[in-house]
């Protein structure tokens, strides 16, 4: 036991010590804040940015004329042109007499940016010398031939220019009520704790299988193997690398609750964050450390007996691959489970219940949809069991890994080295 | 103490790299465990330390099967490392602490032994800054940090220059002279030979040689004398006259087999062990001024060479 709490703090503090870790420690803690704080960043940007005053700049003059074959548009000329002008400011609206090929000559020798010719009160041209991409003339004058039209049709049966006026301002609320959970803040909040289960257990896995490789490389692992017992070698390893690992997290949600604190005020402008951030409740936060703890500690045993076996650190990336492609299959069908909110679908149930899957998956399927408590109880107590087993396995293949210089083995031959070592 | 490596075999694949060895160690004297290269020294440690088990025999001390984490063992590996990136202090702490110290105790043994090894500056350093020499003290350091009641030490000469490796066998003299046990594994039979109490000699996979290193030189004839005499260096060759002068009159003649000169010594192959008084009579009665006068005992170096055999490649 004294020796497992010397290899413990050993291994913690070197890798909490370790300038890596400090570095990025520092840095995503800055990126947190920066994120957290950007609310209130754009916020300083854009109180700069004043709408521009409707009276102080003219940016292009708009002919309206009546193209009717009767004439009768005359009389809405003046309503188009009060309507647009309150809509578009920045442009000024005149009614003129031209027609055809004047207006395309006013236009041409740049006596008028453009020319909108009603034909009806449903039909019109916009006549222009070149459309750019902010010109808004189009978008808006469909919108105001339209309530023109209404207000002129209400008027002929009776209604007064108020009682038109209120009708069609009327705006209609709708709001929507879930049965079920959010979607959107389900989403939002599970899609950023699967990230951090993704790479925390890829990262930090790998961080176990480069300190073993480290002390094989180094030679100093025959002087370990000598002195301490090699199971209490590899778990104070992943113990110390595990703790290490909730350091930082702890750190970057200590830093993204005080950003969020000091911007507060600016996110009450922003309905979607505090939808984000009512999808987190301590249920969420336990169940992620519990999914947490049990995935990290599963895949950081296989890193730790995987490092065992190779003897050179430029093994590592070559034989972390079958742990990596497990980790990316949980990470898929998690994600696949996700943005398609199917989160019932069989393979997605029976993938909540293979170890190597269920931290990630079965955590998607919490937080999206609805898990009976006993399936949760399975898929942790066997998770529980996968942990158990394959400590005990990782150690033994350490025992023997370990001693193992030379071409890294196969994973058949270290199962037969196993097995032979037990009789 | 008593350890006792008792018939103990091992075979990598097909391949027999212990026969059988067998030799005993005891506190207070220093066992040298010597062999060419591939004899078999490493193996042998290392299934003493329980690095891997044996095939068969067994390693008892005190009559009892040895478990290596039971005793206080300082073992310092062939395969030298530590941690390169990692601080000096640190890491001699850590290491202490594994072999059971407390921290207070690992930190200021970890000072004291890198004082010893005359590398005290150094505590803050990292490991990696050091020489390889002076990495090599400071894993000899680590070995005999926590006051081990054996060491064992596995090639420990190599890599150090004389002054180092003359600091190293002080430092060995002076641990089994307070009555405790080293075993250590050498090819280098110069280096063992001065301060070695016992070796065994391993060839081939066998126990060639085993006992007191002086019981050995002695089963050997004593039968060839050395003689020098006590003359400045100007003089040697009228001195080496005046000996063969003494050696060629009949009193002498008839006690020399053989004469060989080696420098300003001269070597001399007696007829019997008993005629070296009667010969150094005859040189004293001459009246010469003799430096030494001494029987030849075979070197370790000839003695190995003997037993492992010239040219004759030992595998592994």
């Amino acid at each position: 036991m004294k020796q497992f709490s010397a290899i413990f703090s050993f291994e913690y503090r070197g890798i909490v010590k370790s300038k890596t870790f400090i570095v990025v420690t520092v840095l995503l803690a800055v990126l947190v804040a920066i994120a957290l704080s950007l609310p209130t960043i754009i916020g300083w940007f854009s109180s700069d940015d004043e709408p521009v005053d409707p009276d102080t700049e003219i940016t292009a003059h708009i002919l309206l004329a009546d193209g009717s074959e009767d004439g009768s548009l005359g009389e809405a000329l003046p309503a188009y042109a009060a309507a647009l002008s309150a809509a578009l400011p920045g442009y000024e609206f005149d009614t003129t007499d031209l027609s055809g090929d004047e207006l395309t000559d006013a236009i041409d020798g740049e006596t008028a940016d453009g020319a909108v010719i009603f034909s009806s009160m449903l039909d019109a041209r916009y006549v222009v010398r070149s459309s750019n991409m902010y010109d808004s003339v189009s978008g808006v004058l469909s919108e105001v031939m339209r309530q023109t039209y209404l207000s002129f049709a209400m008027a002929e049966h009776g209604f007064t220019p108020e009682e038109a006026a209120e009708v069609l301002s009327a705006v209609p609320t709708v709001e929507t009520v879930e049965t079920e959970k959010s979607f959107m803040s389900a989403y939002a909040c599970t899609y950023v704790m699967i990230m951090f289960l993704y790479m925390a257990v890829l990262l930090y896995g790998n961080m176990v299988l480069t300190s073993v490789a480290t002390e094989k490389s180094s030679r100093a692992m025959e002087l370990l193997i000598t002195t301490v017992n090699p199971s209490s070698l590899m778990f104070g390893k992943v113990l110390g690398v595990g703790l290490a690992a909730l350091t930082q997290l702890i750190i970057l949600i200590a830093v993204g609750l005080g950003a969020y604190g000091i911007n507060r005020s600016s996110y009450d402008a922003i309905p979607i964050i505090d939808e984000i951030l009512s999808g987190i409740t301590p249920e969420v936060i336990i169940y992620l450390i519990v999914f947490f703890i049990l995935g990290f500690f599963l895949y950081a045993f296989m890193f730790g007996a995987l490092g065992s076996t190779i003897s050179r650190l430029e093994e590592s990336n070559t034989a972390s691959t079958p742990i990596v492609f497990l980790i990316l299959i949980a990470f898929f069908i998690s994600m696949t489970a996700m943005t398609s909110g199917n989160t019932d679908s069989l393979l997605v149930v029976i993938s909540s219940f293979i170890p190597f899957f269920s931290p990630m998956v079965m955590y998607v399927r919490i937080c999206m949809g609805f898990v009976p408590l006993w399936q949760i109880v399975v898929s942790v107590a066997l998770m529980v069991g996968a942990n158990v087993f394959i400590g005990w396995l990782a150690a033994r293949i350490y025992r023997i890994g370990v001693l193992l210089y030379g071409k890294a083995p196969k994973l058949g031959e270290v199962f037969r080295m196993l097995r032979r070592s037990k009789q | 103490m008593k350890l006792e490596v008792v018939d103990v075999c091992k075979s990598f694949g097909t391949h027999l790299v212990l026969d059988k060895v067998s030799f005993t160690a005891e506190s207070g004297s220093a066992v040298g465990l010597l062999g060419r290269n591939g004899a078999g020294k490493t193996t042998t440690i290392r299934i003493i330390m329980g690095f891997f088990p044996s095939d068969s025999g067994q390693v008892l001390l005190d009559g009892k099967p040895l478990d290596p984490h039971e005793v206080k063992i300082g073992y310092l590996p062939e395969e030298r490392g530590l941690y390169p990136k990692k601080n000096i202090g640190e890491q001699m702490i850590y290491l202490a602490r594994l072999r059971g110290m407390t921290a207070p105790a690992a930190e200021k043994a970890a000072r004291t032994w890198l004082e010893r090894v005359e590398l005290g500056e150094y505590f803050d350093k990292r490991l990696d800054t050091l020489s390889k020499g002076n990495q090599q003290k400071i894993q000899l350091a680590l070995t005999l940090i926590n006051d081990p009641d054996i060491i064992i030490l596995d090639e420990p000469f190599s890599g150090l220059d004389p002054v180092n490796a003359l600091m190293l066998k002080k430092l060995i003299r002076e641990y089994t002279g307070g009555n405790k046990l080293a075993l250590f594994s050498s090819h280098q039979m110069n280096q063992v030979e001065e301060f070695c109490d016992e070796i065994a000699l391993l060839n081939g996979g066998k126990i060639a040689l085993a006992g007191n290193l002086r019981e050995i030189k002695r089963s050997y004839p004593r039968d060839t004398i050395a003689v020098s005499l006590d003359c400045p260096a100007s003089e040697a060759n009228r001195a080496y006259a005046q000996l063969e002068r003494v050696t060629s009159s009949d009193d002498a003649a008839r006690l020399i087999v053989s004469s060989e000169r080696r420098g300003d010594t001269l070597r001399l192959k007696l007829v019997s062990d008993d005629a070296k008084n009667e010969l150094l009579s005859v040189f004293l009665r001459a009246g010469v001024d003799l430096a030494h006068f001494d029987v030849l005992e075979p070197t370790l170096e000839e003695i190995f060479i003997a037993v492992t055999g010239e040219g004759q490649v030992a595998d592994r």
